[in-house]
């Protein structure tokens, strides 16, 4: 399943990046990578971006972003 | 003895530089307001020192030129010591900028700040354990509320006195540090008299694919280089760049569990109040009720005290008219350089102050960050991200900020269309025209349809650029800082830095301005300029003798206002004009070309072919939305 397919309130792990490779660095900078289990925090309407948290750090994540990237659900 | 303070965006660098060298480098709650750098002398310890501000920056791969301006003054400056900011409560994530600069060699001090918010989040850090596993001193510092701030220097000094050579004892794992190792050694020989910066540096540089490094690489090592990066490619079955960052990453976390203790953290009241505040349908609603009481406060104190000052002024002139010839070149020149004191006194002020102390608010509580994140979706609809909302909003107090801003995006593309959409919102000075000439005489609703109409020319424009320039857009991704309360000493700093600006920059002019068209007026200077505006004034169905003041209006904004009260002899507008005439006004200043300012910043960021055509396209909107509304408000009946 993928970032953006998740419900609010779900912690997932990262399983996959498949995005460009400035964009995977952006994530990767800001703490995010592949392996991470990171908290889905907040969602909005009309394919807005989610909100997600890792150690502290919260992300606001566009949609397409999030749907490239590939999820499993840990709690 | 020079410092540069250096840290991820928002971990509070500009906060650090304010609470020692005064009031001077722009703070908010929002990553990335920090594009250029600031210097400062400071008194330390009887002897004067150098600090820098430089932009927050997330590694030293630049990959935003925000980024690169960091690197290449870290890399090309003389800087004695170099004090790494740390946003303790992200401490994961920030160690990975602080390995880098290790990496770097240059002599570091650790400034481990917002440790009060750190607690907040339930993290506990071991400072003395951090300080030797990293090899560099730390201090605990509270920057906002000057806590830990003169030990911090003072472990600098004693760094910069020693200048012992740090050696961390960190490492990657053993596969990766061979391949540096190799290629480090190749490079060693080759590289040391060109330029200062370490073998392992470069060589781990390379190994990322850092594109500056690379080319300054020797040619004959090329082969090399490749060879290294196919080595650790096929050690870990992931391109060289990604197993560099998977290194610095495990590195980082490994470091930060072996330093701090988490716990759950305490309740937080913010954690509900932002539960509301992005609310997928509340946060919206209340959003846009933020954004009608800021717009009704800025309303309600401009209009309670722009006829009182206004009065005043009016009075004064009177009297002197008593006491001078009315038609002398002594009273019209008097009462130019009061008309122009009254413009920015009387009209610009009375807005200006509460606008901007809202936007200081507003900017320090991180609520700006939340608005982006909502706001991504539509951002979308322009082909941007919710990230260009920053200059966009920026672009509110002024344009040229937000013109700079826009280095915060790594596109090109998208920097382009961030900042022609940024000269097109309305500043604080075409705010108070907004509000001194629509929202004074006809009414704050009509004020607030300007507002509207502005925002969609912007999303029309966007539209446009997107299409002409059809790359899909990488994707919003943004941090989102916690809120914190606003410290009333730095709303009031802040304010007051830009408040100067206007009476420094804009009040002269504003006076001069006023000063040089009652002479025009009174030599008949100003006809000329007039016949020549003729048919664009006329199209518009706007009085002749509006011309000038749109030429004055290319200088400064709020200058089309203040000299639209000269050029028709009264501030009582409304008694000359017709109110379909003051919003067609309105609407033209409004959009048309970017003021001087804003052109240079435009010039520096895109270049003079593509300034030159934001100038032609915003004077041609203007020109098609001034005519437009003058046939609506004509066909409303308005006249």
């Amino acid at each position: 399943m993928n970032l953006y397919s998740t419900e609010q309130g779900v912690v997932i792990r990262i399983l996959e990046i498949s995005t460009s490779r400035s964009l995977r660095r952006n994530l990767a900078q800001m703490g995010i990578q592949i392996g991470d289990t990171v908290l889905v925090h907040r969602r909005v309407p009309f394919k807005g971006p989610i909100l997600i948290e890792h150690r502290g750090t919260v992300v606001a994540m566009g949609r397409s972003l999030a749907e490239s990237i590939r999820v499993e659900i840990v709690e | 003895m020079t410092m540069a303070l250096v840290g991820q965006p928002n971990c509070g660098k500009s906060t650090l530089f304010n609470s020692v060298a005064g009031y001077r480098s722009i703070t908010a709650n929002f990553p990335g307001v920090t594009v250029h750098y600031t210097r400062s002398r400071i008194l330390l310890d009887g002897s004067i020192a150098e600090l820098i501000d430089l932009p927050g920056i997330y590694s030293l791969t630049a990959s935003s030129p925000a980024e690169s301006a960091t690197r290449d003054f870290l890399l090309n400056e003389e800087v004695d010591v170099v004090i790494n900011v740390i946003d303790a409560s992200v401490l994961s994530r920030s160690l990975e900028l602080t390995l880098q600069l290790l990496e770097l060699g240059v002599p570091l001090v650790v400034c481990l700040n917002m440790t009060d918010e750190a607690h907040r989040k339930g993290i506990r850090i071991n400072p003395l354990r951090l300080s030797k596993e990293l090899g560099v001193p730390i201090t605990e510092t509270i920057a906002a509320e000057g806590v830990g701030i003169h030990a911090l220097f003072q472990s600098t000094i004693e760094l910069n006195r020693d200048s012992r050579p740090l050696r961390a004892g960190l490492s990657y794992h053993r596969d990766t540090e061979s391949v540096i190792d190799d290629l480090a050694s190749l490079l060693e020989n080759t590289l040391t008299d060109q330029n200062q910066l370490p073998a392992r540096l470069v060589a781990i540089k390379v190994l990322e694919g850092d594109e500056c490094c690379l080319s300054r690489s020797p040619v004959h090592l090329r082969q090399q280089i490749e060879d290294a990066r196919l080595r650790l490619a096929e050690n870990r079955g992931k391109p060289a760049d990604e197993v560099i960052e998977s290194e610095r990453h495990a590195l980082s976390m490994q470091l930060f569990e072996s330093v701090a203790e988490i716990s759950k953290p305490p309740h937080d009241i913010r954690e509900r109040i932002d539960a509301w505040l992005t609310h997928k349908v509340w946060g919206y609603v209340i959003m846009l009720t933020l954004l009608a009481g800021f717009f009704s406060l800025v309303y309600g104190v401009g209009t309670f005290l722009e006829p009182q000052i206004l009065s005043l002024f009016e009075g004064g002139i009177a009297s002197i008219g008593k006491t001078l010839d009315p038609n002398g070149l002594g009273f019209v020149a008097v009462k130019g350089i009061l008309q122009g004191l009254a413009g920015g006194i009387a009209i610009v002020l009375p807005y200006l102050l509460p606008f901007l102390l809202g936007m200081a608010i507003l900017e320090d509580v991180g609520y700006l960050p939340r608005v982006a994140f909502l706001m991504d979706a539509f951002m979308h609809r322009m082909g941007l991200h919710g990230i260009a909302i920053v200059p966009a909003i920026l672009g509110y107090g002024c344009n040229v900020p937000a013109v700079m801003a826009t280095r915060i995006l790594t596109s090109p593309r998208d920097r382009f269309i961030a900042s022609v959409i940024a000269t097109l919102i309305p500043c604080s000075a075409r705010m108070t025209v907004i509000f001194g000439l629509v929202a004074f005489y006809i009414g704050p609703l009509w004020a607030l349809m300007i507002y509207a109409l502005n925002i969609l020319v912007i999303a029309f424009s966007g539209k446009i650029l997107s299409s002409i320039m059809p790359e899909s857009s990488p994707g919003m991704i943004l941090e989102v800082p916690p809120y914190h309360l606003p410290k009333l000493e730095i709303i009031f700093r802040k304010t007051w830095l830009r408040l100067r600006e206007f009476i420094v920059v804009a009040w002269p002019l504003l006076i001069a301005g006023s000063l040089l068209l009652s002479m025009g007026t009174y030599y008949r200077w100003d006809a000329a300029i007039n016949r020549l505006l003729t048919p664009l004034i006329s199209l518009l169905g706007l009085p002749e003798v509006v011309g000038t003041t749109l030429i004055f209006g290319v200088l400064r904004k709020e200058l089309s206002m203040i000299m639209l009260f000269q050029a028709l002899g009264t501030s009582h507008v409304i008694s000359v004009m017709s109110m379909s005439q003051i919003v067609v006004f309105t609407l033209f200043v409004t959009f048309y070309i970017p003021c001087v300012a804003t052109m240079a910043a435009l010039f520096r960021e895109v270049g003079w072919k593509l300034a030159l055509s934001v100038a032609a396209y915003s004077l041609a909107a203007a020109t098609v939305i001034g005519l437009i509304g003058r046939w609506v408000l004509l066909a409303m009946g308005v006249s």
